[in-house]
């Protein structure tokens, strides 16, 4: 309780301070106001859109303001910030050796052909599908 | 944030609001709804009218906007003179200098309370607030801005139009005022704290 409080009961100040100060404030704290009604909140704000002009959406748009929470505006702003540095980075230069070991040089071209895809033209089943067992002995 | 920022703030959220911004409006009415709603309650001691009194000084801001000047003082000061003047009005269309029309009222957390606890805590809240409205209105309205709403004496002073001196000699008196009504519950609570004291 600051002193202008304290010294509230005094009036002028001639009579001193008030010695039941504490309690008179204790008893007056017995009586506690209600919340604010809901239905006070609907309808404040429905005169309140009645008495104020339709923005166009246009208006609205560009004046309009978004309330973020802290922890998730710092986490955006950190994201941005990184992603800002990774895309701005120069690009790494190739790595070179140094000092006397040999130069480095292209691989060589493959001359040979690569089979790049096949088809079926020619092809032919096998005549004889039997199976024959052969013992792992009987070829020694 | 100092005064003189808070009271700029205010400005510039009711310019906005009073050029359709509705979250700007919100922003304000969030702000400055309670204060003015339990002042107009406790002035009145009627719900209802408190929730017409809120109501009406709210649009009458919108409605004139710069009416509010932040070099004089807080948006909370201004409103509640606008809801003194609301409320005043109400009393007259009402006659209702002394209101007590409503339920005591209960705190939430009394739910876990024992009955007999409840009741006299009841009893007590409707005691101070019989004494309270009571008050002749000028000392009752100088009273409430400095005890329930916790408005400094030159806030207090701003909002009703006159010098700290005279509130300071409002509050005197009506504070005495309330110490001889309220008497009995005053040396209920010397008597059971000298017990409490003694234990």
């Amino acid at each position: 309780m600051n002193d202008e409080r304290r010294m509230a009961g005094a009036g002028s100040g001639a009579e001193g301070p008030d010695p039941h100060r504490d309690e008179l404030d204790e008893v007056l704290e017995a009586w506690v106001a209600p919340e604010v009604p809901r239905s006070l909140d609907r309808r404040v704000l429905a005169s309140y859109r009645e008495l104020t002009p339709a923005r166009p959406l246009w208006v609205r748009f560009f004046t309009s303001t978004v309330r973020v929470p802290l922890p998730v505006a710092t986490a955006a702003v950190v994201l941005l910030v990184l992603s800002a540095v990774v895309a701005l980075r120069p690009p790494q230069p190739t790595p070179t050796v140094s000092g006397g070991g040999a130069p480095i040089r292209s691989a060589d071209r493959l001359e040979a052909a690569v089979v790049t895809h096949t088809d079926l033209s020619g092809f032919q089943p096998a005549r004889d599908s039997g199976a024959t067992i052969v013992l792992e002995g009987a070829l020694q | 944030m100092g005064r003189v920022a808070d009271n700029a703030a205010d400005a510039e959220l009711l310019d906005k609001a009073g050029r359709g911004d509705e979250a700007a409006f919100l922003l304000i009415y969030e702000r400055h709804r309670t204060p003015v709603f339990r002042f107009a309650y406790r002035l009145l001691g009627s719900v209802p009218l408190a929730e017409d009194v809120t109501h009406d000084c709210f649009l009458s801001l919108i409605r004139r906007p710069h009416g509010y000047q932040p070099d004089r003082a807080s948006l909370r000061t201004y409103l509640c003179a606008a809801a003194r003047n609301l409320a005043l009005k109400q009393m007259g269309r009402h006659r209702l200098e002394t209101a007590v029309d409503e339920p005591p009222e209960r705190r939430d957390d009394d739910r876990g309370a024992d009955p007999l606890g409840r009741c006299l805590e009841g009893e007590l809240a409707e005691g101070v607030r019989r004494a309270v409205s009571e008050l002749p209105p000028l000392q009752r309205e100088a009273v409430i801005l400095f005890e329930y709403l916790e408005m400094s004496l030159a806030e207090v002073a701003e909002t009703l139009g006159v010098d700290v001196g005279t509130i300071k000699s409002r509050l005197h008196r009506g504070r005495e005022r309330l110490r001889r009504t309220l008497a009995p519950r005053l040396a209920e609570m010397s008597v059971s704290r000298a017990a409490e004291r003694r234990a």
